[in-house]
């Protein structure tokens, strides 16, 4: 008998503890055991944004290949024209729709899943301040995510701000809580405040000094262009806080706005070196793409042998010598911006696709300090802008511009500045503008409730 | 088709040899004897507690196995003498889908992938294959299928196959999907014997299911469908190489009719407290009919065992080597589709590498392949250590323990020589990618280690025997391999020859684990040895369950009663023996793999975030890790919840064992659908529900017994199995049906249909204008381009009912038995004659059915046309089939006494058997697409010093 007690405690001390159990297979793909070093979270981090920069996203769908032709820019090719004209009952929109909505949600669980990985797994050894800025990072992430989706799929914020359409999501377990568009901006705005505070102090694009080690690559400062780093949540923050409108909204944009034009570290592109199109020294938060990826998608669209997309908007309407013109060709088309001859100064990588800008800052801080009372700052950043920034004085207005005139003037340079981005649309559907179409006729009407379709 | 056996009124005959022949139901070890005093007969197979040297398993105990079917070592040799699984599938008609699609034949080297103990228990779909086999138990601890395979017929003692969740209970969540128990003799308590074994056999290929056309009548074909249209010269030359050739008959080339034997040698003996046996065997040629195919084994085993008056201990470590080739000729229907107007090799016999280049019908040939020096072997190296310990501490309490340890290793090679066709659209910049040699290694190891203490009482009236148990098992399963390219002669068939890593090839490589701890219980009690209940349970932990849940439970409660000994039946002349049992149980079993339930990660490698080329400030390259599957920690494992009730005894020259099951596997896994906003659009689930209910017969009579030693008995038995899906959720179904229609296949899912089905769209004939097929639609209409909706389900491919019959007998020295297999109305999608004949074009040869395909000038076509046949699955290849046929003849002789002393022999025994003597179907279909069927004739004899 005795030796049946004895055989079971050993059994059951070789057994006690759960790990026993827990043995995860080796090969092609490993459990969550990865975790146990800072280098996995670091790759995790990757894996997210290269989600994000796949066709489904921001790699042609949310910009080039989609988004842009609702800004009314292009000349769309036959299958886009339904969509560019703002009717989303056709194929092209409902297959980009669901691919948005289905791989966007799922960024978000990668989010919520790597937070969760954080919160288990306490006692793995970072660098000092690295954790802390991962975290604040993927918090920002989800949150710019959501305000993303939100922009997308729901009527703006003026139009309908109760309109219960998308779920915040927090958990990869739980089921996330349907919320209204003044219920979600205000999480994403409280998310994003928060998460500031830690970047801040965490992020090497403040602090200026990077987390890398010898095994460790990705967070120097110049490296943290790549992840949505403290300005570029700014950045997204005062997008979120400049769609509800109100003067005290647009005074904390203009506040969160000013720190990064502050900062200095954005320079504008005024003599071009031959190879960087893109303008990446302006880029505050960007993709970049895979090896031809974006270049694909670019010669794909602009080719005349396939799907021939020309210009539907003047060069002309920029001064002669507005570095912008580049990115054109005599074809009227935009084949150089993104062109695989264009090379990334620093990186020597393809070009990578824009998701804020410094021109964005400055335009949307020449219209939150316009809107929350003071014009004649407004009316100086934009001059700065276009004037000094953009090398075209001629397009300056005078210091007494009225409100309508600086709101028309910057309306003019969403057209121009983004071209390629997918950005104006989502200025216009903010305001809740009129849209003139790209074949100069066709009226597009209260762009504020136009909304991707859900299934 | 079927031949009904004339049946002979014989005498009447005794109840004691009404078992002898082969059973299916019936438990020789009857309740009755479980829970007697004297311990349980299947512990000792007979020998008496105080000398049995070991208790080897547990928990084949009580009641709860009356509704089992178990064979004795004997029985089983009588049907196959070398071949256990064969000998299995065999003797129990409930086993079955072990080669599902009839394709494998008799490759020596095929090992199922899959098997049903009591009807379809999955879904369709297969979404793993955890559960796809039953659990093998080797005097108690597991072995794998492969090991199965390769068993040594000559030392099982029995096998029991546990289809009941009732008797599966107590071997828990592992025995989800059955469970095969192998018992093994103990040596025999003598001073010295020596045995020698001898099987010689001797294969054929049973070819007559290939009826291609010869060479006349394939170009007559080509012909008359036009292909030689303004290619009259290319029609003449083919006429004028058959008028000097004659025809060539492919299919003839690649098989051999084979010898093989087997040797085995045992030495054993011993006292009451010592035993020991040293075994050594091999099978030094175990060629296949397809040449190159062959499976070589070595084997040798050594057995100690010490015995006090009250502790019993033994080791047997076991050493198996086996060397596996692959034939190098490729597929069966690879030479049937070979134009038989060409001829294959030229005047100094070196094989044509292609045959009718540029032509219609231009073909690389199978013969040139196989003459290269390509290979594919697997050697595989079996070690397995049994240790076993049993103390009676007094005539109540016995404690005993087990420890095996097993370590399993192989290694493949590949090579594909440089001169293959397969490279013949290399250029020369790839020159240095032809010819490849794979290495690819597997290591198991296992141990497993049970401690357990029985309690027995008897008191009056009563037997109590209660067992506790604890058990742990723990296995690693690694493998990985790599390919080396590069060779530049057909010579070079080492890796070393190799120059090079196969381009955008890596590395391979993966282990996978197992551990589990299990505790479980039973109960047996015995009232006046009349009524016998059991109750098990089994509670166990494992690594392959999900997270949240990974503990299962299993119990299960059965009872028999004896009605022989109630008042009515206790004088009754015509009632010999009547047992009622019932049982009620559930057992848990695994379901799904790791990835299902855990999350999994891994790296994009040719995918990375960032793959900077610039000055060093910069990164040089950010790499990507991202997850990649949708998993559910909650998932549960699969219930099988079983009920069953039989009835066993004889009346009068007759014996009967009856069984009815009704099996309910609950909670299987399923898809459904998820808000998008989880981020995936669905997730696993346990929704799904199977049912299998079915009856069991065994009949079995002796007509004839005589004084002279003459005497003949028949049998018959079958199952007749139904099973449906209860529960599935429509996501599920819609998922898989779509899936399976975009993969052309004949599968679908749908609830209240078997989960077994067939599904197929319903035929509206060949279009007399395009010959191209036609459909009926859901709505009615008749069109070609169907969708997955239009799928229909066409029945169960479980047959009506199957099973065996034949008769055994014996006359002075000479015994005899035959068996005949049948199986009846079974749905069955004549795969090959869609492939081979509807699908088939001009430019290969094809069945003599083919004359019924479409042309412009034969409109009214039961088969496709050449140009663009449609590959749908079509209800014009499903058929009700039955088959039939003779599965074992065998001739015993025994020499006398008198004779064998001559020979220095205490005994000497011939057998001779057939296998496979005669195969017959309804359906004229290809039996064998990849490798033939056999016909062996084995001769075996035994020898006793």
């Amino acid at each position: 008998m005795k030796k049946i007690v004895y055989t079971a405690l050993l059994l059951l001390t070789m057994s006690s503890c759960n790990s026993w159990f827990e043995v995860e297979p080796k090969g092609d793909s490993s459990g969550v055991k990865t975790f146990s070093n800072e280098s996995a979270f670091r790759d995790y981090m990757n894996g997210i944004y290269t989600e994000l920069r796949s066709t489904d996203l921001y790699g042609s769908n949310l910009t080039l290949g989609g988004l842009e032709f609702l800004s009314q820019t292009f000349v769309p090719y036959e299958e886009a024209k339904a969509w560019t004209l703002c009717d989303f009952s056709g194929s092209f929109a409902r297959t980009l729709s669901h691919e948005v909505y289905t791989k966007m949600y799922r960024a978000i669980y990668q989010c919520n899943d790597i937070l969760e990985l954080f919160a288990e797994k306490s006692d793995v050894l970072f660098v000092d301040g690295s954790r802390e800025m991962m975290m604040a990072e993927a918090r920002a992430l989800r949150a710019f995510l959501h305000f993303e989706l939100l922009r997308l799929y729901a009527p703006a914020y003026g139009v309908d701000s109760s309109a219960e359409v998308l779920k915040w999501v927090e958990s990869t377990s739980k089921e996330g809580a349907r919320m209204s568009t003044a219920q979600m901006t205000e999480k994403i705005i409280s998310e994003l405040t928060a998460a500031i505070g830690e970047l801040g102090k965490y992020d090497p694009v403040v602090t200026g000094v990077g987390y890398d080690d010898n095994v460790l690559l990705g967070t120097s400062p110049i490296d943290r262009k790549w992840k949505l780093n403290y300005y570029a949540a700014q950045a997204v923050l005062a997008r979120a806080l400049m769609t509800c409108g109100t003067t005290e909204a647009y005074g904390k944009a203009y506040v969160a706005l000013d720190t990064i034009i502050q900062s200095g570290k954005y320079p504008f592109v005024r003599t071009i070196d031959d190879r960087d199109y893109s303008f990446s020294a302006e880029y505050i938060f960007g993709l970049p793409s895979d090896n031809d990826g974006f270049c694909q998608v670019s010669e794909d669209l602009f080719n005349p042998a396939r799907k021939g997309v020309t210009l539907a908007l003047d060069v002309n309407g920029l001064s002669a010598d507005d570095r912008r013109r580049y990115w054109f060709d005599n074809d009227n088309t935009m084949r150089t911006k993104f062109d695989s001859t264009s090379v990334l100064d620093n990186w020597e990588i393809a070009p990578s696709i824009p998701v804020v800008k410094i021109g964005e800052v400055y335009l949307m801080a020449a219209e939150s300090a316009a809107k929350s009372g003071n014009l004649a700052q407004g009316v100086a950043l934009f001059n700065d802008f276009i004037g000094t920034q953009r090398n075209s004085a001629d397009r300056q207005l005078p210091a007494t511009a009225t409100a309508a005139e600086l709101e028309a003037a910057i309306g003019e340079q969403y057209r121009y500045e983004f071209m390629g981005e997918g950005v104006r649309f989502l200025y216009c559907k903010r305001l809740n503008q009129t849209m003139t179409a790209y074949d100069g006729t066709t009226s597009i009407p209260s762009v504020g409730s136009k909304c991707l379709p859900l299934e | 088709m079927i031949k009904p056996l004339p049946t002979k009124n014989g005498k009447l005959p005794s109840v004691a040899d009404l078992m002898s022949g082969i059973k299916a139901l019936a438990l020789p070890v009857s309740v009755a004897v479980v829970l007697t005093t004297t311990p349980p007969q299947v512990f000792g197979q007979g020998i008496a507690a105080e000398q049995q040297p070991s208790v080897r398993d547990n928990r084949l105990t009580g009641s709860a196995l009356a509704a089992e079917s178990s064979y004795s070592g004997e029985e089983l040799r009588k049907l196959h003498p070398t071949d256990l699984l064969r000998a299995l599938t065999l003797i129990d008609p409930s086993i079955s889908g072990t080669d599902p699609q009839e394709q494998a034949g008799s490759d020596p080297n095929y090992v199922p992938e899959t098997m049903d103990l009591q009807g379809a228990q999955n879904f369709a779909w297969q979404l793993s294959s955890v559960d796809a086999l039953p659990l093998i138990i080797v005097d108690g601890h597991s072995e794998s299928i492969e090991r199965l395979k390769d068993f040594d017929m000559r030392r099982v003692s029995r096998v029991t196959i546990l289809k009941n969740a009732t008797a599966t209970a107590l071997y828990g969540v592992r025995a989800g999907h059955g469970a095969i128990v192998i018992e093994t003799a103990s040596p025999a308590n003598e001073r010295l014997r020596l045995t020698y074994n001898f099987d010689g056999a001797s294969q054929k290929a049973a070819l007559r299911s290939f009826d291609f056309m010869n060479g006349w009548r394939k170009l007559g074909w080509e012909n008359f469908v036009g292909m030689y249209d303004g290619q009259d010269q290319l029609y003449q030359e083919r006429m004028k190489t058959l008028r000097d050739n004659g025809s060539t008959d492919w299919v003839e080339m690649p098989v051999q009719t084979t010898f093989t034997h087997k040797h085995r040698v045992a030495l054993e003996g011993g006292d009451s407290s010592l035993r020991y046996r040293g075994v050594l065997y091999g099978q030094p040629g175990g060629k296949g009919v397809m040449k190159g195919s062959d499976r070589e084994m070595y084997g040798a085993s050594a057995y100690v065992g010490y015995s006090t008056h009250n502790v019993h201990i033994s080791n047997e470590l076991s050493v198996d080597i086996v060397d596996a080739s692959v034939s190098n000729y490729g597929y069966m229907y690879q030479w049937a589709q070979m134009n038989p107007y060409y001829i294959p090799a030229d005047g100094l016999g070196r094989p044509y590498e292609e045959l009718g280049e540029g032509t219609f019908s231009a073909q690389g040939s199978p013969l040139y392949e196989a003459s290269l020096q390509s290979f594919k072997n697997n050697k595989i190296t079996r070690v397995n250590n049994s240790f076993n310990l049993s103390w009676e501490i007094d005539r109540h309490f016995t404690v005993s323990g087990q420890f095996n340890l097993t370590r399993d290793l192989d290694k493949r090679s590949e090579y594909l020589s440089p001169m293959s066709l397969y490279y013949k659209d290399y250029t020369v910049d790839d020159n240095d990618q032809k010819g490849s040699f794979r290495i690819y290694r597997n290591r198991f190891a296992s141990y497993q280690e049970q401690v357990w203490g029985s309690y027995r009482l008897s008191e009056g009236r009563h037997n109590l025997l209660a067992t506790v148990g604890l058990e742990a098992y723990s296995s690693t399963l690694s493998g990985d391999g790599y390919t080396g390219v590069g060779m530049s002669n057909d010579h070079m068939n080492y890796v070393s020859f190799a120059q090079r890593y196969i381009r955008d090839g890596r590395p391979e490589g993966g282990e996978v684990y197992e551990r589990m701890l299990s505790a479980y219980a039973t109960v047996s009690w015995s009232l006046d040895n009349r009524l016998f209940v059991d109750l098990s349970g089994r509670v166990d932990k494992s690594s392959l369950l999900a997270p949240d849940h990974r503990t299962a439970g299993s119990y299960s409660l059965t009872a028999a009663y004896d009605l022989k000994k109630t008042a009515l039946l206790e004088n009754s002349a015509a009632v010999k023996a009547l047992t009622l049992t019932a049982g009620y149980g559930t057992t848990a079993g695994y379901q799904f793999d790791y990835g299902f339930a855990n999350p999994l990660y891994s790296y994009d490698i040719d995918n990375p975030y960032l793959n900077g080329m610039g000055s060093y400030d910069y990164s040089e390259g950010l790499v990507s890790f991202l997850r990649t599957n949708i998993y559910n920690p909650a998932l549960k494992w699969k219930d099988n919840r079983n009920v069953n009730v039989g009835l066993r005894g004889s009346v009068s020259f007759l014996n009967v064992a009856l069984q009815y099951y009704n099996t309910l596997t609950k909670n299987l896994l399923t898809m459904e659908p998820r808000d998008l906003s989880s981020g995936f659009g669905y997730n696993y689930a346990n929704g799904g529900e199977i049912r299998n209910s079915g009856l069991e017969f065994l009949l079995s009579a002796t007509l004839f017994k005589s004084q002279e030693g003459l005497n003949l008995s028949v049998f018959a038995k079958g199952v007749a199995n139904k099973n449906k899906i209860t529960k599935l959720p429509d996501y599920s179904a819609e998922l898989f049906n779509e899936h399976s229609f975009e993969q052309r296949q004949y599968l679908g899912m749908a609830c209240g249909n078997a989960a077994d089905g067939l599904y197929a769209l319903p035929s509206a004939g060949i279009n007399a204008e395009t010959g191209q097929e036609e459909y009926y639609l859901r709505d009615g209409s008749v069109s070609s381009t169907p969708t997955a909706a239009d799928l229909v389900y066409m029945g169960s491919t479980t047959p009506k009912l199957r099973g065996t019959f034949g008769l055994t007998g014996a006359v002075r020295n000479v015994d005899f038995g035959v068996v005949f297999s049948y199986s009846l109305g079974g749905k069955y999608y004549n795969y090959y004659e869609q492939q081979l004949i509807d699908l088939a074009g001009a430019g290969v040869n094809v069945p003599l059915a083919a004359l019924n395909k479409w042309t412009s000038l034969r409109t009214n076509a039961a088969y496709q046309g050449i140009e663009a046949p449609l590959d749908y699955a079509s209800s014009r290849f499903v058929y009700t089939r039955n088959t039939f046929s003779i599965s074992s003849l065998r001739v015993g002789y025994t020499f006398s006494e008198r004779i064998a002393r001559k020979l220095y022999m205490r005994g000497l025994k011939l057998n001779f058997t057939c296998d496979n003597l005669l195969y017959s179907s309804s359906v004229k279909a290809i039996h064998g697409y990849y490798y033939p069927y056999a016909t062996s004739f084995i001769l075996s004899l035994q020898a006793t010093f």
